[in-house]
């Protein structure tokens, strides 16, 4: 009970249910004053007529034990008293009710309540609780209802998020791999056309050489820095044709790099070649070498310009 | 225990085919280079098998090997070295049964050296070719 009226007071209620309230109290409280004020008069009635009856029937007792209601038990009551005066009176004028006398006795048994107020009040009280519980539970029912749609929003957010996350991570996981892919062939292409600087530069040496054993000494020389080229040319050629690290696809200016790279790789070459080709030097074994290196380099550049070219 | 030649340049590669077989079962020697390979087999040769890569360092031949067996230099070493001047064919097909040839060239090594080398075992380097190797080895020095 206490842990009852704690949740209805605690209870945050609207200003119409308030109204509603403060209304139901106003109305309950007129109909219990109408109700009193009816029932004092039933009450004075009543025994008026009890003691006008015994007025007239002096030897008759007062106390008629079949009637239960309160009433009547009060107008008895009144009776009693009246009969109990008159008795100790001589002169028949004492009949007379006082009214104040028996509104005294009815205060004194006040705090009974009409059949009917009772209903009244017992009613009232137990529409209000109920009224409330009913609103509290409402209440109640509407926020549950609020709280799953936010949990079933929460939930799809959730799940919107977890597939935009994967496929961020899915696009980020391309990417990378597409940037390691590229960086793996550029720097190889990079070094191709380094060592084929320094062929260049190595291979110029040989118009310097005295003797044919000189000659052959530097030939061998440059022959084992065209095998590091060769070596090289292969490795890209191979990472281009490979599934796991062939280019599916190229920027523009990833493409204009490596081709650029790859022309001046070329452009050396072909100086090479021409310089060992040359009457004053001819090393034919050497302008062998280089032209496999050229036709080697001259395919992966093939391969580069067949790769499509998308923007990021 | 059986001995082991591995010509190989790539370290990776390398350790790929090493970590394929039991160290406890074979000896292997390493070298990188036709020169180093020629002096393994004079020193500690003859071995129970040869896993020869074609593409090595050219150390040691002449200019004109270089340009004969240019990306082919592992070849070089088994014609100038292990095969050289082998006249009796049984002996031949003996030492061609002990080597493996493993390369990414090998398809175009095989149409260029078709009938001289016939015998030899080739493996492409390919995925997950060093089980392939092992297991060749492994057949191999059983015989």
């Amino acid at each position: 009970m206490q842990r009852l009226i704690k949740i209805l007071t605690a209870l945050p209620l609207t200003r119409i249910t308030v109204f509603f309230i403060l209304i139901a109290i106003i109305t309950g409280s007129c109909v219990q004053i109408i109700d009193r004020k009816s029932f004092h008069n039933y009450v004075i009635n009543q025994a008026k007529k009890e003691v006008d009856y015994l007025v007239n029937n002096p030897t008759d007792y007062v106390v008629d034990s079949n009637r239960i209601n309160k009433e009547n038990i009060c107008a008895d009551s009144v009776c009693v008293v009246t009969n109990i005066i008159n008795n100790n009176s001589n002169s028949t004028s004492n009949v007379n009710l006082h009214e104040d006398s028996v509104l005294d006795i009815i205060s004194k048994s006040d705090g009974l309540l009409s059949s009917n107020g009772l209903t009244y009040c017992v009613t009232l009280i137990v529409g209000l609780l109920a009224s409330l519980l009913l609103f509290r539970i409402e209440k109640m029912d509407k926020l549950v209802a609020q709280n799953k749609r936010l949990v079933n929003r929460n939930t799809r957010l959730k799940k919107e998020i977890t597939k935009l996350y994967i496929n961020a991570n899915d696009n980020f996981q391309k990417l990378f791999k597409s940037y390691h892919k590229v960086a793996n062939i550029l720097t190889r292409i990079e070094s191709v056309f380094n060592m084929s600087v320094i062929v260049g530069n190595v291979t110029t040496s040989l118009k310097q050489t005295k003797t044919d054993e000189e000659k052959n000494d530097v030939s061998t020389n440059i022959a084992y820095l065209c095998f590091q080229l060769s070596n090289l040319s292969g490795e890209i050629a191979t990472c281009l044709n490979s599934p796991e690290t062939k280019l599916d696809y190229l920027t523009k200016n990833e493409k204009i790099i490596i081709t650029r790279y790859l022309e001046a790789t070329l452009y050396e070459l072909k100086r090479n070649l021409d310089f060992v080709n040359d009457e004053g030097v001819k090393v034919p074994e050497l302008s062998s070498i280089l032209e496999n290196i050229k036709h080697c380099v001259e395919d992966i550049k093939d391969t580069i310009d067949l790769i499509e070219v998308k923007d990021n | 225990m059986k001995k082991i030649l591995f010509v190989e340049d790539n370290g990776s590669v390398f350790e790929m085919l090493n970590n394929e077989l039991d160290s406890s079962k074979y000896q292997i020697v390493r070298v990188r280079a036709v020169d180093e390979a020629k002096g393994a087999v004079e020193e500690d040769g003859p071995f129970d098998c040869y896993i020869v890569d074609l593409q090595i360092y050219p150390y040691s031949l002449t200019l004109s090997q270089m340009a004969e067996y240019q990306n082919r230099e592992g070849y070089a070493f088994i014609k100038e070295c292990l095969l050289d001047g082998e006249t009796d064919k049984q002996k031949i097909q003996d030492i061609k049964s002990k080597i493996i040839i493993c390369s990414r060239y090998i398809l175009d090594f095989k149409s260029k050296y078709r009938d001289e080398i016939e015998g030899m075992h080739l493996v492409d380097k390919t995925r997950e070719f060093e089980k392939e190797v092992a297991s060749v080895i492994e057949k191999i020095c059983k015989g």
